[in-house]
């Protein structure tokens, strides 16, 4: 994985959300970006989307155009208070189950063992004020997980709520006050959710890095766009292998065309008699 | 063991599914309509979702029996396999299932008493005897203490002598089948490799000395059983090593008592293959050359010569009677 790589992107809907992460994770204002948009040295992007789904769903694809180069996309996760049928104001929730309201549709994030409670999330379009069932209500959630689970596995996507409102305090007692002493109630539960999810997503980046010899090999001969395609998946077998330093040799023997370096490449691969090569790091 | 557990609303309020969640009072339950609503999505990712995998109750619907692939198994005539479970705790690195599912979650179909029925109906239809195989798309006794599986399947087995049950695993979950009087048409087929295959590949297995005490302790209370030395991988010192398990298996267990012996070379439909190689691009398992017959691919190198050598050591252990060389790819 190159250093620069994004692991994370943190969508929040509004610069009152945002602040409170800006301060725990030290971001940086990234400049001329379409929307407010900020940087960590960790890996992790933060950007403010606007209100509802629709917004949420234009800013995980404005940041995943940002970020398409990457050869692996980063996981996301959505940020933001939320009203519940039940729960205490300052309730933090990580998303089990999202329904979008207007389509009755149902989305499952993967759930993930972080010690947060569970909670569903119904998606409404205009703020709840009856809180009819015993669940969460946000007004972006579904459209982040549609754009989100298209962009990056869907199982590197998460969503994390935190309760604003309820039958006893309703979304017209909810101010800049209530905001900030809800958010940073939670700050350090979501702050293990970003940890636990970082990790899972640069595992996943790792074991997608690319190849060392492909980065040099590619350097050798011109390539078509589809012989790219099979030089870099024969490097990555390559180096599953243990074969990097026999590839690498080759970028430093001259070769005519790039199908006469493929030819080789091949041949170094599928003949070179397997060894028992180191067991593969596996996460857990 | 679970992350959460995702409910089928239709089998939220049976018996079955309130004693598994009384089991797991800390877990989430998240309600869902159809089981496929997660299991089936595509964007899954397989090697994440093992990092945090959740345990679904479903339904089976449609036939909960099928006909046994062409090869499958040690009886000629008609045999079938049934899948109470989709999935396994255990995460073996050469498993099919990681190219089969898109998800890692465990299903466990509930509606046993559908299963039964159709087990039934499938038995009065065939003129002899048939073999049923349970352990084809998961471990059948890798999660007995939740799925009680022996204890609802075997009583009816007990009932019907002219059907066999062979029971796939890999587990050392045997006490309920110790608790219970053993069944002459029941074969528990408990699945090796070798020691140094299994260290690298078999992720979350029991321990092979622990494994070996299982089948003993199952052939001493009476039980038949079954050894199965697949999926054979071809590495530099196989021989030997498959040589120094059959030596460690056949000083454990009584040879004579067992039901029957197989073995196999690692095989797995092109797709799968193709499948795994995409989410493990680190695994030399997946990076080595391969040759594909039949839309089955194996490694180059493997095959035949090296089956043979490992069938005659093996026969110089048992008797011709009770070997067998498996025909297809498997799993557990
Ligand atoms: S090979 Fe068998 S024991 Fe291993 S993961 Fe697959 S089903 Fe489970």
């Amino acid at each position: 994985m190159a250093t620069q790589d994004v692991t994370l992107v943190i969508v929040v809907a509004h610069s009152l959300e945002a602040r409170p992460l800006i301060d725990h994770f030290h971001f940086k204002s990234v400049k001329s970006s379409a929307l407010p948009h900020y940087a960590d040295d960790h890996g992790k992007r933060l950007i403010v989307s606007g209100m509802g789904k629709t917004n949420a769903a234009a800013a995980v694809g404005y940041i995943s155009g940002l970020l398409a180069a990457q050869t692996v996309a980063p996981g996301f996760v959505n940020f933001g208070i939320a009203g519940h049928g039940s729960l205490d104001l300052g309730s933090g929730l990580l998303i089990s189950k999202i329904i979008d309201a207007g389509t009755e549709a149902a989305y499952y994030p993967t759930p993930i063992s972080c010690g947060q409670n569970m909670a569903v999330l119904k998606t409404v379009d205009q703020p709840e004020s009856i809180y009819a069932e015993d669940l969460a209500y946000d007004m972006e959630g579904s459209g982040f997980w549609q754009a989100a689970s298209r962009y990056s596995t869907l199982d590197l996507v998460q969503l994390f709520k935190v309760v604003s409102d309820n039958a006893e305090n309703d979304t017209g007692t909810v101010n800049k006050a209530r905001i900030e002493a809800v958010l940073a109630g939670q700050l350090e539960g979501f702050a293990q959710l970003v940890t636990q999810l970082q990790a899972l997503v640069s595992h996943h980046h790792r074991y997608h890095a690319e190849p060392v010899s492909w980065q040099s090999l590619r350097q050798v001969g011109h390539l078509t766009v589809s012989e790219q395609h099979q030089l870099r998946r024969l490097c990555q077998r390559g180096a599953a292998l243990g074969l990097d330093e026999a590839l690498l040799a080759l970028a430093a023997t001259p070769v005519g065309s790039g199908k006469e370096l493929l030819r080789a490449v091949v041949r170094c691969v599928e003949q070179t008699p397997v060894a028992q090569p180191d067991k593969p790091e596996e996460f857990s | 063991m679970f992350s959460a557990i995702y409910v089928e609303e239709a089998v939220h309020g049976t018996e079955r599914v309130q004693q598994i969640l009384a089991r797991y009072p800390g877990l989430p339950v998240i309600p869902c309509a159809r089981y496929g609503e997660v299991f089936n999505r595509a964007g899954q990712n397989f090697r994440v979702q093992k990092q945090n995998p959740a345990l679904i109750l479903a339904e089976k619907h449609g036939p909960c029996v099928l006909p046994a692939p062409a090869g499958y198994g040690f009886a000629a005539g008609a045999s079938f396999y049934f899948s109470h479970m989709l999935n396994c705790l255990y995460d073996c690195r050469y498993c099919f299932l990681q190219g089969m599912y898109r998800s890692a979650h465990y299903v466990l179909f509930v509606n046993y008493e559908d299963f039964s029925a159709d087990l039934q109906k499938t038995i009065a239809a065939q003129e002899g005897r048939c073999v049923f195989y349970s352990g084809y798309d998961c471990d059948s006794l890798a999660l007995e203490p939740v799925s009680r599986f022996t204890q609802f399947f075997l009583p009816m087995f007990r009932e019907l002598p002219q059907a066999t049950l062979e029971i796939r695993t890999k587990s050392t979950q045997v006490r309920a089948l110790l608790e219970m009087e053993p069944l002459s048409n029941c074969v528990i087929a408990m699945s090796f490799s070798s020691e140094q295959a299994g260290n690298r590949y078999e992720h979350r297995v029991p321990d092979l000395s622990k494994r070996l005490e299982a089948a003993a302790k199952l052939q001493a209370a009476g039980w038949s059983v079954a050894l199965r030395f697949e999926p054979v991988i071809s590495e530099p010192a196989v021989e030997q090593d498959y040589y120094a398990l059959f030596e460690r298996v056949f000083t454990v267990l009584d040879t004579d008592k067992l039901h029957s012996v197989s073995i196999g070379e690692f095989r797995m439909p092109r797709d799968y293959h193709k499948k795994i190689a995409e989410l493990y691009p680190d695994e030399a398992l997946f990076a080595q050359p391969v040759v594909v017959s039949d839309g089955l691919l194996s490694l180059r190198g493997a095959g035949d010569e090296l089956l043979h050598k490992l069938e005659s050591r093996l026969l110089s252990y048992v008797e011709a009677r009770q070997y067998y060389r498996c025909a297809s790819e498997d799993i557990a």
